[in-house]
């Protein structure tokens, strides 16, 4: 490639190369390895399919979040179950990390190669293997995205747990990180509707679990024996890499009715009270809570547009959709919960439907009747400041309101500026009711600007604070747990010990899982056998 | 002194946020995600469908943007593949901007501008068009003679002659191809049955530039268009109509940076006319037809509404819809210049784009851009395919 005059002055001017990869590894992915590697995974996979290319590997490099890039070695598109064995087969034989990619959407940095490596990215495998309206599954491969697999569903007369994420996230890594969608209240969260799974292991076998792995009937009461499908829960790839999964579907109501109870004072706990009396009624189809700042979420062709439709809408609101199967059904449903709600909650107002079908009528990638199935926008945080850290925690909802409250001063005066609530742009909080509302996630997002560093610092810092007041408080971090929870956030594993000392027993065992199907400890690697530590520090 | 459309600069930098921000949520792959209701047609963009890495994608091209920027890689032979068989098709741009705010297009389009002027485009792809541009005015490498082949035996005043209210502005497909020639010929015959007062500028056109600027030559292209700028000026032409959506979106956007001119697409003039009564499409055209949005017309200059007016005005047409349809539509496989490096990739993008009419039932593809009729007709010449292609104008004079 020619060296040009404007690129070596350009080269000149700059203080700062960033290395390709953190730091050097002494035993995994050696020097000399990579070579031998890639020549392998070329031949394994054609020639097309393998790439060291630096052009290549700085896609891979980093994500959303305030993880700094990481370059992978070598990246690698495996079109089949065989070929993901291949890749494992050909990272054992030469101690090269493997990091697992399904369709690249995070926030936290976890499909970022920490150490580089091979950089598994299942993209070609994007088959909708089988799917089954009557009795309502969906066999999948990783490069699936909730588009695909909506878009599927609702042709077969179904639809699927769609979580509050971009359309392009990956079904089955978003299943298996949870999933918080907003029918959680009635079905429960992705991961609670994972049938079976076929994963190839990090030594290259390939495990099938669930109806699938005997041959049953897919959606039969999961045995004999224990469902190991869980295992690959939260999991991140650290013990192998999920090749297929059945997911269940659930029946496409023929007729909805919305309401939109909103409260404008910022006074969470009543919210949470509310939520918890529609979901024990169990009427409403969907069900969450929004604050002004979600709204964000949807309308608005530009920022300012956004921001003024979120200055519009009350501070709290529920989104409140029913199913029927007749159109009677479905208001009466909405009837019947609004009653209940006027009668104990008489603060709060409901916004008309018209007024929400004005607001969006001037977008056309707002259609209000597929706004929760198909999410056809990036998460608020991503469009309003560039990056976000985000806080999924899971206890009961009426502790969530405490703690949230805490956990906020926290970040306020952290951040260094008032008492007062931070601003709808700075944070916000979501309540999700799981399970008839007997317990709930909450989210707790910050917002900051990659591109700003005193802002990502003063943001970072608040965050922490926060959630370090939530641990102190009992709380749970929902995607914490698994094999990830060492090295996932530095002292993270320190930090749990403290806050959760019956943690300690889960990730021992944790550890010995992982040291036996993963040997050579090549698989989404976090952390040393020999020392038990993570190996390194992110921030 | 020349005059410049634009100030000379370093143009990639000045995109530095919208590179820098990029979320990676990937929306801009697909198309609108409300608005897709069969999962075989969700994705859109030509490059990351066909190639799969993320560097073919407007995320990996963002980042590498930023890498280049940042000094933390070098330009490479798989970055010179990736930038250059973007179909520039502006789909993720049309995702991003709304929920986002950025635009991957233009970071795309300034990275080719950034390569010419860093030497690491993949000239000798191009080479044969340039030289051709360099020797003809024309990427084809067809002489001005041969150019106004088309006009012989058509009464079409010379607008460098004689005054007219309208300048057609041909451009380089209509005027090279052959098999363009009955299609820009209904052109002019739809703008004469509707009492149109228009002229060319015969052989004295040259190229728009369209396919410079696309693959990022930016001194080249200017060039040309001050040829043109002058050729303009000479006439007296402030009014201009143009069938060619390149041409149309470069005089719009470009030339109008140093001219005052009234730029109209042909679509957009005939819907005028059927609306204002001058032109009467009355003979029936019994098909049923699928109207293909060409990139540059629809989510570039937002004409969607006009083609399908005309089409809708003719008796007898059945129009059906592709699923990627207007805002979502997918890209012909003739965009960014692509074909002259890619010729496999483009014609892999036409054939899906030709299932795609095959599986909404259309028996013809309607058109309003040169470069999509002819990418459509070779690649179903090659597959025998019974399906037709029509440019809009070739529709509507069968009509009147």
């Amino acid at each position: 490639m020619a060296k040009s005059r404007i690129r070596e002055e350009l080269r000149a001017r700059r203080v700062v190369h960033r290395p390709l990869v953190m730091e050097k590894d002494p035993e995994h992915n050696r020097a000399e390895n990579l070579g031998k590697a890639l020549d392998a995974l070329k031949k394994a996979l054609g020639e097309e399919w393998a790439s060291d290319a630096p052009s290549v590997l700085c896609g891979y490099a980093r994500d959303q979040s305030f993880t700094p890039a990481s370059y992978p070695h070598i990246v690698a598109m495996p079109s089949s179950t065989e070929e993901v064995q291949e890749v494992y087969r050909i990272a054992n034989e030469f101690l090269m990390d493997v990091m697992p990619f399904g369709t690249g959407l995070t926030t936290a940095g976890l499909a970022l190669p920490p150490y580089g490596g091979i950089l598994c990215d299942l993209r070609r495998m994007d088959e909708i293997l089988e799917i089954d309206g009557e009795n309502m599954w969906a066999t999948i491969q990783p490069g699936v995205n909730y588009l695909m697999l909506q878009a599927a569903a609702q042709l077969v007369g179904c639809r699927l747990l769609n979580p509050s994420t971009s359309a392009t996230a990956g079904v089955i890594s978003n299943h298996l990180f949870c999933n918080i969608n907003t029918m959680a209240s009635k079905y429960g969260f992705g991961m609670d509707n994972i049938l079976d799974v076929e994963a190839v292991l990090p030594t290259g076998e390939i495990l099938k679990t669930g109806a699938m792995s005997y041959g049953a009937v897919k959606g039969a009461v999961p045995g004999p024996g224990p469902d190991i499908s869980c295992l690959f829960r939260y999991a991140f790839g650290t013990y192998g890499i999920v090749t297929k999964m059945t997911i269940r579907l659930y029946p496409e109501a023929p007729f909805h009715q919305q309401i939109f109870p909103a409260y404008e004072e910022d006074n969470l706990g009543v919210l949470a009270d509310a939520l918890y009396e529609v979901a024990q009624d169990n009427l409403s189809l969907e069900l969450a809570h929004l604050m002004n700042s979600f709204y964000g979420i949807f309308m608005g062709d530009t920022n300012k547009e956004a921001s003024k439709v979120a200055e519009l809408m009350p501070r709290h609101n529920l989104v409140t959709i029913f199913g029927g199967e007749t159109e009677e059904e479905a208001d009466l449903k909405a009837e019947v919960t609004q009653r209940m709600l006027e009668e104990k909650f008489p603060m709060f107002d409901y916004l008309p439907k018209e007024a929400i079908e004005d607001m969006t009528a001037d977008y056309d990638y707002v259609n209000l009747e597929k706004w929760v199935k198909f999410f056809n926008v990036t998460v608020r945080v991503q469009r309003v400041r560039g990056s976000f850290m985000i806080g999924a925690l899971i206890d009961k909802l009426d502790n969530m309101v405490g703690i949230e409250a805490t956990m906020r001063t926290a970040c306020t005066n952290q951040v260094g500026t008032t008492d007062d609530a931070l601003p709808p742009d700075d944070a916000s909080t979501y309540l999700q009711p799981y399970h008839m509302g007997r317990s709930a996630y909450m989210e707790y997002d910050v917002y900051t600007n990659q591109a700003d560093k005193d802002d990502l610092l003063r943001i970072l810092m608040g965050y922490g604070r926060a959630t370090a007041v939530a641990m102190s408080q009992g709380m749970i971090i929902a995607a914490g747990g698994g094999a990830l929870v060492k090295g996932v956030v530095p002292m993270m594993d320190l930090a749990m010990q403290a806050a959760q000392p019956n943690m300690v027993q889960f990730m021992d065992a944790f550890t010995k899982m992982k040291m036996a199907l993963d040997p050579n400890n090549i698989s989404n690697r976090r952390w040393e056998y020999d020392t038990g530590c993570m190996k390194k520090i992110f921030f | 002194m020349q005059r410049r459309i634009t100030a000379p600069r370093e143009a990639l930098a000045e995109l530095r946020e919208d590179f820098s921000l990029c979320g990676k949520c990937k929306l801009c792959q697909g198309v609108m995600a409300q608005q897709c209701d069969d999962p075989r047609f969700w994705r859109n963009c030509p490059s990351g469908t066909r190639f799969r890495y993320e560097a073919y994608y407007a995320p990996g091209k963002l980042e590498m943007a930023r890498c280049l920027d940042l000094v933390e890689i070098e330009p490479d032979e798989m970055m010179q593949h990736s930038v250059y068989t973007c179909m520039l098709c502006g789909s993720c741009d049309d995702r991003c901007y709304p929920v986002k705010q950025l635009h991957p297009l233009w970071v795309i389009q300034l990275l080719r501008e950034q390569a010419i002027a860093d030497e690491w485009a993949p000239l000798d792809y191009f080479a044969p068009m340039i030289e051709s541009m360099e020797k003809t005015d024309n990427p084809y490498g067809v002489t001005a003679e041969a150019r106004v082949a088309w006009a012989k035996g058509m009464d079409i005043a010379n607008a460098l002659e004689q005054k007219v209210e309208w300048l057609l502005f041909v451009g380089d497909d209509y005027s090279s191809f052959k098999q363009l020639t009955p299609r820009i010929q209904a052109v002019a015959k739809v703008l004469s049955a509707a009492g149109v007062d228009f002229g060319t500028l015969g052989k004295e056109e040259v190229s728009s530039g369209s396919a410079l600027l696309l693959i990022g030559d930016r001194d080249f292209f200017e060039t040309l268009a001050n040829a043109n700028l002058d050729l303009f000026e000479k006439a007296g032409a402030t009014k201009i109509v143009t069938a060619d959506c390149h041409a149309y979106s470069v005089i719009k956007e470009e030339y109008t940076k140093a001219a005052e001119l009234e730029v109209v697409s042909f679509p957009e003039m005939t819907a005028g006319l059927i609306k204002e009564g001058k032109l009467k499409p009355s003979k029936p055209v019994k098909m049923k037809a699928a109207y293909h949005d060409p990139c540059r017309l629809g989510r570039r200059s937002g004409i969607f509404d006009e083609p399908r007016q005309v089409l809708g005005a003719i008796p007898g047409l059945e129009l059906v819809e592709f699923e990627r349809a207007r805002k979502n539509a997918l890209c012909c496989g003739g965009g960014g210049s692509v074909f002259f490096w890619e010729p496999e990739f483009a014609r892999w993008v036409t054939n899906e784009r030709l299932f795609e009419a095959e599986h909404v039932g259309a028996e013809a593809i309607i058109t309003a851009c040169p470069i999509c009729v002819r990418m459509f007709e070779d690649a179903i010449a090659e597959k025998k395919s019974d399906l037709k292609v029509y440019d809009l104008a070739e529709i509507l004079e069968k009509a009147l």
